[in-house]
């Protein structure tokens, strides 16, 4: 492929009509600038219009805002989103912001520090299994233990000497060495 | 020392112990009993009787471990003396632990060679009773 066809690749239509977007975004997503401005409130929506004010403000259509529910974990109007862990989304499209495969103005999960590619990856298919893994783990480390506790108890081969000829035990002991005769 | 031992055999562990038991011709390496006597075979001659250099009061006041009041227990407390004297530069301590490792190693040999004796004269008992028995008996 020649130099020029990669440098209109590059700029490919697409590629613009996705930047255009987030530029877009800006001015429909805002609903503030700053801070305090982004914080949840204190409790959820009450009712229909604050709820669909609510989702507006987070960027989603009122059909799939759906907030945490009341019990006093403090997420308030904060939106509930379904776990989609960064690792299983698709490699290939084209975000905004490629290393965290996210797009501008997307709503995030409360735990979305969790759900990064260095983290967890909730679709994760292993070769071998969790459970043979578990097996394979407490199968060698406790088939080493078992062997180490018997190992206390059952002696294999006999001990081919005499017990330590201690000084204290009472008895007469002889070393080989021979008395002088005289 | 030097007092009649009453040589009490212990009684067998009560743990599993997946061990053929003792043969005829296995020395006890248990208690270390030895059936014959122990100038039995050196020509008349007497083998020395081991003494113990270290005396009881003083193994107890350097407080000495229960395995080591053996008879290097002397060399054990030279030792212990000399890491305590010389403490930080205990290098200069080496003669005095060669001669504990060397001690040890000595008494090593005397109970290998001591429970040879023994199982090659437990054979030759059992040889001589099964010529006795063949031929006539006196």
């Amino acid at each position: 492929m020649s130099l020029p066809l990669l440098v209109a690749r590059r700029i490919s239509p697409r590629a613009v009509v996705q930047h255009s977007r987030a530029l877009s975004t800006t001015s429909v997503n805002s609903a503030g600038y700053w801070n305090k401005d982004w914080r949840p409130t204190d409790d959820p929506p009450a009712n229909e219009e604050a709820r669909r004010a609510a989702a507006k403000k987070y960027g989603m259509i009122p059909e799939d805002y759906e907030t945490y529910a009341n019990d006093g974990t403090g997420y308030g109007d904060y939106p509930k989103l379904p776990i989609i862990t960064a690792e299983s989304k698709d490699p290939h499209a084209l975000y905004d912001f490629p290393e965290l495969k996210r797009n501008y103005g997307e709503p995030l999960h409360v735990d979305a520090d969790l759900y990064g590619e260095d983290r967890w990856d909730r679709t994760r298919r292993f070769v071998v299994p969790l459970h043979t893994q578990a097996l394979m783990f407490f199968g060698v480390m406790g088939g080493t233990f078992l062997l180490f506790c018997l190992s206390e108890y059952v002696r294999i081969a006999p001990i081919r000497m005499m017990p330590k000829h201690m000084g204290t035990d009472g008895k007469k002991h002889y070393s080989f060495e021979l008395e002088d005769v005289e | 020392m030097g007092g009649v031992a009453s040589a009490e055999k212990t009684p067998p562990p009560s743990y599993l112990v997946l061990e053929k038991p003792l043969s005829n011709t296995t020395p006890d390496y248990r208690t270390g009993e030895v059936t014959a006597d122990a100038n039995y075979g050196f020509d008349g001659k007497k083998r020395k009787e081991r003494v113990m250099v270290a005396s009881d009061a003083e193994m107890q006041s350097v407080k000495v471990p229960q395995k080591f009041r053996d008879f290097c227990a002397h060399h054990y407390i030279n030792f212990e003396k000399c890491k305590k004297d010389k403490f930080p530069l205990l290098y200069r301590c080496h003669p005095e632990k060669h001669n504990l490792e060397h001690c040890q190693y000595e008494d090593y040999l005397i109970r290998m060679k001591e429970y040879e004796r023994e199982r090659r004269l437990l054979h030759r008992k059992q040889r001589k009773e099964a010529k006795n028995k063949g031929g006539d008996e006196e």
